[in-house]
């Protein structure tokens, strides 16, 4: 499969693709995001079960997508795919400019080897290829378990006093190092509310109001948007139960307007759009 | 002198009455720098706790005035306790000295300098290093003992031998002898042996400023603050003014407005500029100003940076050039 990646990319550049974001290794044998300009490059690709890198997030980084590297390549996982859509739908990458390399997967491991939340839910293990341009490897044989959101349950089932303080608890923690913000490929706005000097909306520093501003403020933005790749979550050196928040948002947008993000490229998140038959506000009941 | 762990905790548990003790405490199966009330809240077996002991006398938010109808009040820093910062790694300990050149130096900080005079450190040699350390590589050692004011070296059957060190350090343990010795020589061995990760700081790195080499190894950077905000030595902070106070507040190098000047200029906007610059600071203008690199190798920024980089491999990398 590693050999057929490698083989595709090569493939790429010898097409008009300059650069080809995808999976690598660093000096210390840990799985990176790797930037492929030349067919040579090709050889240092890895495949395995930490590539839980989106990598769609490098797409809308201007640092790296700055040069006019001409046709950029990606190489995607089919809960990638969703995000993409998501890029697309709202217009921020344009699909001429890609050429999509898609991997069926197993499943992504945490740093103790445990398989990832989002990969025993997972119903895109077998990307789409109408979505890509190519597609490798096998067909995965997996049974993914039904999503239940116990743990979103978990939180409804407080009475809202209790909610309150268990989030107060969590974003306490919060070092405000925009990890999460940063790494999500759907965070793309070139100047953070967060970030904004004059007027400050937002505490620059940790403290309960900032912090709980901040989190509100993306879990608000990420409504009907985050396609619950997991990212964010992964990288808080804290272990903010930041999935938690966000598919609390993706379930009242799929209860309210039965809009799953991510689904087809065309497809435009629900909040920022309006069709006839939205329900009225108070057809909306939020737990 | 050997104490016994219900030795030190019945001491930690009287000293609580009048200080404020920071230790480490598991967190959803993380260990952090927190205000305990009893010794029975530490986690005396961690590794390196996630934070560092910096935000002891660095705090991230710090409110230095608040404006009043009539013009402003300055505000002293709060609570005059004493403090005691307990268990503190030999890396963070001596983060902790090399951030002093900097507040302690020449207009030393204020508040800084109040925080400072009034914790005692005591310190845990370390006998638990992971992939990530490298302390023995930065000038540092698991059985180091700089910054401490005393030193618990665990002696692996749950008894610690004490080492008391300052003055400091014998206000909070008054019964230990005066001079107790060196840290045992097999200690300290095994304790360095244990420490894997080695980096070199090549000795032209100021003649790689123009390299191709940043632009490189900074593409995946995410320009977040893990690394920074984690580091026992980085200590850039800025002043914001929030509602009716100004505050003082952490920074980072890698944030998209940390050189933002007047007129919306940015003399340092390029991610790989910001990437160097946290690099070049730390082991090229710190030695040219203080004569000391300023990092512990804790290999906090390598164990949880978002896309596994961090600045060990960053300066090996360099190496291999």
């Amino acid at each position: 499969m590693l050999d057929e990646l490698k083989q595709q990319v090569r493939e790429l550049f010898a097409g008009d693709v300059g650069l080809v974001i995808a999976y690598g290794r660093s000096r210390d044998e840990r799985t990176v995001p790797v930037f492929a300009r030349k067919p040579a490059d090709a050889d240092a690709l890895v495949w395995n079960d930490r590539c839980y890198y989106n990598l769609t997030r490098y797409l809308t980084d201007r640092d790296v997508m700055g040069d006019g590297e001409g046709k950029i390549g990606i190489v995607v996982k089919g809960c990638d795919l969703k995000t993409l859509n998501v890029l697309l739908a709202e217009k921020q990458v344009t699909r001429e400019n890609l050429a999509v390399v898609a991997l069926r997967c197993k499943g992504m491991k945490d740093a103790d080897g445990k398989l990832l939340a989002k990969c025993e839910t997972c119903t895109v293990a077998d990307p789409d290829p109408a979505l890509c341009d190519c597609v490798i490897g096998p067909v995965p044989q997996r049974e993914p378990r039904e999503d239940d959101f116990a743990d979103v349950d978990a939180i409804e089932a407080m009475p809202p006093a209790e909610r309150l303080a268990h989030w107060s608890r969590e974003f306490e923690r919060c070092l405000r190092c925009d990890a999460c913000r940063n790494i999500c490929p759907l965070c793309y706005c070139r100047e953070c509310l967060a970030s904004q000097h004059d007027p400050r909306w937002i505490p620059a520093s940790g403290s309960a109001t900032g912090n709980r501003l901040f989190h509100l403020v993306r879990a608000f933005h990420m409504a009907g948007r985050c396609t619950n790749c997991g990212e964010c979550e992964r990288v808080c050196p804290v272990g903010i139960p930041l999935s938690t928040l966000m598919r609390k948002g993706a379930r009242i947008v799929r209860e309210s307007f039965g809009v799953e993000p991510g689904a087809a490229p065309d497809q435009r998140s629900p909040l920022a759009s309006f069709a006839p038959n939205d329900p009225d506000p108070e057809e909306v009941a939020i737990k | 002198m050997i104490v016994k762990q219900d030795q030190l905790n019945a001491r930690l548990d009287d000293l609580s009455k009048t200080m404020e003790v920071f230790a480490p405490v598991r967190e959803r199966g993380r260990v952090y720098f927190r205000t305990v009330r009893s010794s029975g809240e530490i986690a005396w077996d961690y590794g390196v706790s996630v934070n560092s002991i910096k935000e002891c006398f660095l705090p991230p938010r710090q409110v230095f005035l608040r404006y009043t109808s009539g013009g402003f009040e300055t505000v002293p820093v709060a609570n005059g306790r004493p403090r005691l910062v307990f268990l503190a790694r030999p890396c963070d300990a001596r983060g902790v000295t090399i951030m002093d050149k900097v507040f302690l130096g020449d207009r030393p900080d204020e508040t800084y300098a109040a925080l400072r005079e009034r914790t005692t450190i005591v310190g845990l040699a370390c006998d638990r290093p992971d992939e990530h350390c490298f302390c023995t590589s930065v000038g540092g050692s698991p059985a180091g003992t700089e910054g401490m004011d005393a030193a618990l070296i665990p002696m692996g059957d749950g008894s610690y031998d004490l080492k008391v060190l300052s003055d400091k350090g014998r206000a909070v343990f008054p019964d230990a002898p005066a001079d107790d010795g060196a840290i045992p020589e097999e200690f300290v061995r095994k304790a360095e042996a244990a420490v894997r990760r080695t980096v070199t700081i090549p000795e032209t790195l100021r003649d790689s400023f123009g390299s191709d080499y940043w632009r490189e190894v900074s593409q995946s950077c995410l320009k977040c603050g893990a690394c920074a905000h984690l580091c026992p030595t980085c200590h850039c902070f800025d002043i914001v003014e929030e509602g009716d106070c100004r505050v003082r507040c952490w920074d980072y190098c890698q944030s998209d407005t940390f050189t933002k000047a007047a007129a919306g200029h940015d003399h340092r906007g390029a991610k790989f500029s910001r990437c160097r610059q946290r690099v070049y600071h730390k082991f090229d203008y710190y030695p040219e100003n203080f004569g000391i690199v300023a990092c512990v190798g804790c290999g906090r920024c390598a164990r949880h940076c978002p896309v596994n980089s961090g600045i060990s491999d960053l300066i090996n990398g360099l190496n291999e050039r």
